[in-house]
């Protein structure tokens, strides 16, 4: 294993690191949104709308990732390239990109999966709090903003920062749409070098990296928001 | 799944062993007697967990070249053209999989349970 070759795979990575960390970071945060609205419902005390909240977690959570991927990209792509007069219009270029639909796949696994976990965190809130709420008058807008939901989020926070670790490791199928993320230039380079251990040791270290720094995050949160 | 099965070890508890210790059993006879079903009562929910992880990751077999479910899937679709068909259907295979285990894992988890609260 040449140590030239090695060190010089680093700087040909950065285009596609900056893909995997804005899929892994845009996936989270707009997953987690998501998932917070998810959670809501399923707690409501309307039937219909908590049906809706647990059918579309179950469903998303008991299929895997990759058939959502192939679903969005070669189903529901397959679709909008059949719309006539779309491939001149202007959005065909974001249209046609594997990004949008790697990055669509991966927000609603993220908001079905952290949609459980703040479930369960919401009904994990000491019932004590939410009478005292109660009986100060706030509304229910209120209860939720001040109250339940950072509440929730405190409870929950290891959980989720698991959640995103997952995350991380899953944006690697967005290779398998033909975006060029990093295990996607791994491929690439290995396709054109032969070379097979060097390329995807220089991603995993990169993985194990990007793991590291996220778990010293959610320590840090963990210590300054301990309930 | 080692974890699983530590965390449900430990979590036996202490009199139990000391009891069967005391009756004078083999070691063996105190695994699989005692310890073994009790501990199989607090394993089951993260068994249970992994069997479902490892039937969706069993997907991602078919980006190394084996045939299986989705790759299949995958080759009907680009015969027929039939992208959403397709992949929608191996998606609900899935899905039916994934039901029928949990269903199957909480009557085993019912029958475990059935002398605590």
């Amino acid at each position: 294993m040449s140590w030239d070759f090695f060190l010089g795979l680093f700087p040909q990575l950065v285009d596609s690191f900056w893909i995997t960390l804005s899929l892994w970071l845009l996936s989270s945060l707009i997953g987690l949104l998501v998932a917070t609205g998810i959670a809501v419902m399923s707690v409501s005390k309307q039937l219909p709308i908590r049906w809706i909240a647990l059918g579309f977690i179950t469903t998303i959570r008991g299929t895997p990732l990759l058939v959502q991927i192939y679903i969005l990209y070669y189903g529901v792509g397959n679709l909008i390239a059949q719309v006539p007069g779309i491939r001149s219009s202007f959005m065909w270029p974001i249209l046609r990109d594997g990004y949008w639909y790697a990055l669509l796949a991966l927000i609603i696994s993220c908001a079905a999966y952290s949609g459980e976990i703040l479930r369960g965190a919401i009904m994990n809130v000491p019932k004590g709090e939410i009478e005292a709420a109660k009986s100060l008058g706030l509304s229910k807008t209120h209860m939720w903003r001040l109250i339940i939901l950072p509440r929730a989020y405190r409870i929950g926070l290891p959980s989720l920062g698991g959640e995103s670790i997952i995350l991380l490791k899953a944006t690697v199928l967005a290779s398998t749409i033909t975006v060029m993320d990093l295990l996607g230039m791994a491929n690439y380079i290995r396709m054109q070098t032969f070379k097979i251990y060097e390329p995807l040791l220089a991603v995993a270290i990169v993985y194990v990296l990007l793991t590291f720094i996220l778990t010293r995050g959610v320590a840090l949160l963990e210590r300054r928001y301990q309930y | 799944m080692t974890e699983v099965f530590r965390g449900a070890i430990v979590a036996v508890p202490k009199g139990v062993g000391e009891a069967a210790k005391a009756l004078a059993l083999p070691p063996n006879f105190r695994f699989r007697l005692i310890t073994f079903p009790l501990m199989l009562r607090v394993a089951l929910p993260g068994m249970g967990n992994l069997w479902q992880s490892a039937l969706k990751d069993s997907s991602l077999v078919s980006v190394v070249g084996f045939t299986e479910l989705l790759a299949v899937g995958k080759i009907a679709a680009s015969q027929t053209k039939f992208y959403l068909g397709f992949f929608c259907t191996t998606a609900l295979i899935f899905l039916a999989l994934a039901i029928i285990s949990n269903w199957a894992f909480s009557l085993v988890s019912r029958h475990l349970n059935r002398g605590f609260a």
